[in-house]
């Protein structure tokens, strides 16, 4: 499972307003003051940092206007900010039948999903996105994110060379488009990418991940392992880097570090697969095996 | 639209491009060959236990030299309790493209709640045994020389228990005499099932499915050691490889893929990572899958894995492993690099077109006896409520066969579509074996079918190569010569063979070794090892001919 990128989830959440096009606010009038204080409240505590005390905020407003568009939109936004990944998917999941045909929502669910690691769903949901609003290098690049950790490597690489014909300068999306050549075993040109996402931001994860495989199997395990360590500083929590690097320490014979980093992989599988666990029995999107 | 009429016109003109005649490779030969046998299953496979079975063998029970078959047939919830309603079926290969269903007179028609099944000449006499796994007693089949079989598991010690599912003879100890390895797959209590689409774990893109095998608890393995006095112990704790954690083990492979002369062994896992265990030579083994690169993909996702094939597709001289894999994941070729293994399955493009398939019985095989093995995997799902939701890139319940044709240069190319409705019928394929049914020196295959007939598929392919089968026979105590691997040279190409007791998806393939020649006139150089270590040489061996090495 891929987590992701911290630019992306910045972008994500830095519009906490409604995007229109949906159904129009349902909250009371009797109510319709108070929402607002709420939101605005919500909106001087983000800016303040004090994601709780947003969300505190937003859900008063969902109280107040359950089916107003725009406090689901905040609430959803900050949730999936604050990494609250079951609120925040319900709530773009209802999101998304209320205004069907806004691709903000599509896209917010589909990070959302990604985060949780359900990809197939998340793949479905960025589709509809992309659909809905062609030619946006966010969508297409967390698309590419989302297949290539379901391996459809080709398709991944077709997204992310269009995210970055659209964004040139995006280190992620070329990061990315590494990792998809990588799993499509054109190991030159992902190499290549992998080195200009680096030589930008040399603690990237994915491109490290990419140059540790790419070393692999060029059987360079030295280099390998060092790239490996820094996928893993950059990202602890990723099961791949660990399961690739325990296999560098097995090639360079240091058997006590490859059962190391075993376990380590085991151990954030297992947590991968709790959060994936959490998600199904809280969610209603549909899920895979 | 265009108008009926501006169609004929476009035709009659030759502007309709007719679709190019197909290239016959396999034609399927079972209803005329008398085969009727028809596995059994709860439509609706609303128990995981309903939707795993079953295994085939392709073995030579009555030494005339012709293969015969065996499908392995299953009960359902609903059948549980009549062990008769399941009928496995024995057919004797007339040799004239037909089959007698001798099941009635051979004993073998009711092993209970089948699944797979492998085959040795466990007792030593010159004929070949049968070994059969299933939920509850697997049965241990002695042939009795007379078209007739005796089940001796329990006098024997082999009879297990629980949900038993891949098997494997191998001298693991090489003291001579053949051990038996088998895995389970689930603790199952037929009295208390898990209740279909119970909860969110029972459901599959939304819609209530069968629970399992994650939810689960697993069964550990057996490995029973022959005692030479017709017993064996299970000594699975004290060798290693009893699977404590109870993974849920499948097909299983033994070959010794460190050229140590000692027999290791692989076992595939569903949803868990997959075991390689390397044998110490006194008696133990250590699981090495991961420092090895076998136990799970390449990102590290533990895989719902199924069936195992080995195969020497680099002509280098080690056996590579292929391992089938749920959907939406990607059957992984694990490229033997010498000390360790590489997960080439993209880079050897096996694995995009695997990606919507459920892959179950697999073989390499080199189908056109080009001198480079092939891959061909039987596909189908487990749940058929999948038909009624939406499959985004998934295919349906039942789903066609996939075949790979090696172009000798590390790559397939996926050809299924080039041969026909054979290859693209879509179907709930389990058991694969592969054998040359007719000894033509063209390998055909045999597939046991969840939910219907099976399938046997004569190799009619036209354009091939030269070939040499080769039938060994070792001393008394494992007279197949399981483990022995041969080595064909021909000019600059040496191909390398493992004589294989229980592969594929919990079956059996023929244990007479093929290998395809190519234009090459005859064989130079035929290299046998033992599984005792002693070697054996022929040279100047002709082609297209089964030739008999005996130690």
């Amino acid at each position: 499972m891929r987590r992701a990128s911290a630019p992306t989830l910045l972008l994500v959440i830095a519009v906490a307003h409604p995007v229109g096009g949906g159904v129009p606010a349902q909250a009371p009038d009797v109510a319709a003051s108070s929402v607002r204080e709420l939101l605005q409240t919500a909106r001087d505590r983000m800016q303040s940092g004090d994601r709780p005390g947003a969300l505190e905020s937003l859900g008063r407003a969902r109280i107040l206007a359950p089916n107003s568009e725009e406090v689901l939109s905040a609430f959803a936004q900050v949730s999936l900010a604050a990494r609250m990944l079951v609120p925040a998917i319900t709530t773009l999941d209802a999101l998304t039948r209320m205004c069907p045909t806004v691709p903000q929502y599509h896209y917010l669910l589909g990070v959302a999903l990604m985060e949780g690691g359900d990809m197939p769903a998340a793949i479905e949901s960025l589709q509809r996105a992309d659909r809905l609003e062609p030619e946006r290098s966010l969508t297409l690049m967390a698309l590419g994110l989302a297949q290539n950790s379901r391996k459809q490597y080709s398709d991944a690489k077709r997204a992310l060379l269009h995210a970055l014909d659209l964004e040139p300068e995006n280190i992620d999306a070329l990061a990315a488009l590494a990792e998809a050549e990588a799993g499509l075993g054109d190991l030159a040109p992902a190499e290549d990418h992998a080195r200009r996402a680096l030589a930008r931001a040399n603690a990237n994860p994915t491109a490290n991940l990419v140059m540790g495989i790419v070393l692999m199997k060029r059987e360079r395990y030295a280099e390998a392992r060092d790239a490996l360590g820094k996928a893993i500083a950059a990202n602890p929590d990723s099961p791949s880097a660990h399961y690739q690097l325990s296999l560098a320490y097995a090639r360079l014979g240091d058997e006590a570090n490859a059962q190391r980093h075993v376990q380590l992989y085991q151990q954030k599988l297992r947590e991968a697969e709790e959060r994936m666990k959490t998600l199904r029995t809280a969610t209603s999107s549909e899920r895979p095996r | 639209m265009r108008s009926v009429a501006s169609l004929v016109g476009a035709a009659a003109a030759g502007a309709v491009v007719l679709a190019a005649p197909q290239a016959v490779l396999f034609r399927d030969i079972t209803a005329e060959a008398g085969i009727t046998f028809q596995h059994h299953a709860a439509p609706e496979k609303k128990y995981i236990v309903e939707s795993m079975s079953g295994g085939v063998a392709l073995f030579d029970y009555d030494r005339d030299g012709l293969l015969d078959i065996y499908f392995v047939d299953s009960l359902t919830v609903a059948t549980a309790k009549d062990p008769t309603a399941a009928r496995s079926a024995l057919y004797r290969n007339l040799g004239n493209g037909k089959f007698a269903d001798v099941t009635d007179k051979s004993g073998l028609a009711h092993p209970g709640w089948g699944m797979g099944v492998c085959t040795a000449d466990v007792d030593g006499d010159g004929w070949e045994d049968l070994y059969v796994t299933g939920l509850g007693k697997n049965r241990l089949y002695r042939n009795n020389h007379d078209g007739t079989f005796t089940d001796i598991a329990e006098q024997a010690g082999v009879a297990g228990g629980g949900w038993s599912a891949g098997c494997g003879f191998a001298d693991y100890d090489r003291d001579g005499r053949l051990d038996l390895f088998v895995s389970r797959y689930v603790k199952i209590d037929l009295d208390h099932l898990p209740e279909f689409g119970k909860d969110k774990t029972c459901e599959y893109r939304g819609i209530a499915v069968q629970c399992g095998p994650r939810g689960l608890q697993g069964e550990s393995d057996f490995l029973f050691h022959n005692d030479g006095n017709g017993h064996f112990t299970e000594v699975s704790k004290q060798a290693g490889v009893s699977d404590p954690n109870g993974y849920f083990g499948l097909g299983i492979a033994w070959f010794d893929y460190n050229g140590d002369g000692w027999p290791d062994l692989y076992v595939a896992n569903d949803s868990t990572a997959n075991f390689l265990y390397r044998n110490n030579g006194d008696g133990t083994f250590k699981e090495v899958a991961f420092p090895a690169g076998v136990a799970v993909s390449e990102d590290g996702a533990e895989q719902g894995s199924m069936g195992v094939a080995l195969g020497d597709y680099l002509n280098t001289g080690r056996p590579s492993v292929f391992v089938t894999n749920f959907s939406e994941e990607y059957n992984a070729l694990y490229r033997h690099d010498g000390d360790h293994f590489t997960d080439v399955s993209f880079s050897s493009k096996t694995a995009p077109s695997s990606l919507p398939f459920v892959g179950w019985g697999t073989a390499f095989i080199d189908y056109d006896n080009d001198g480079l093995l092939d891959l061909v995997v039987v596909n189908g799902h487990v749940y058929p409520q999948l038909d009624k939701v939406r499959l985004g890139a998934s295919a349906g319940y039942r789903q066609r066969k996939l075949l790979y044709h090696n172009r000798g240069d590390g790559t397939f190319d996926e050809v299924a579509a080039q041969y026909g409705r054979v290859m693209m019928d879509e179907r709930v394929g389990r058991g694969l074996a592969m054998g040359d049914l007719d000894n033509d020196g063209r390998l055909d295959l045999v597939v046991n079918d969840l939910d219907g007939v099976p399938e046997v598929l004569h190799n009619e392919l036209t354009d091939r190569g030269n070939w040499l089968l080769v039938k060994l026979t070792g001393p008394r105590g494992n007279t197949d010569a399981i483990g022995a691997v041969v080595t064909a040279r021909a000019g600059a190409v040496a191909q390398t063979r493992v004589v294989q007791s229980g592969t594929s998806y919990i079956s059996q393939n023929d244990m007479r070794l093929h290998f395809g020649l190519g234009s090459a006139a005859q064989v130079d150089s035929l290299d046998v090892r033992w599984p005792d270590g002693t070697t054996s040489k022929l040279t100047n061996v002709k082609v297209n001919q089964i030739i008999a090495i005996k130690r």
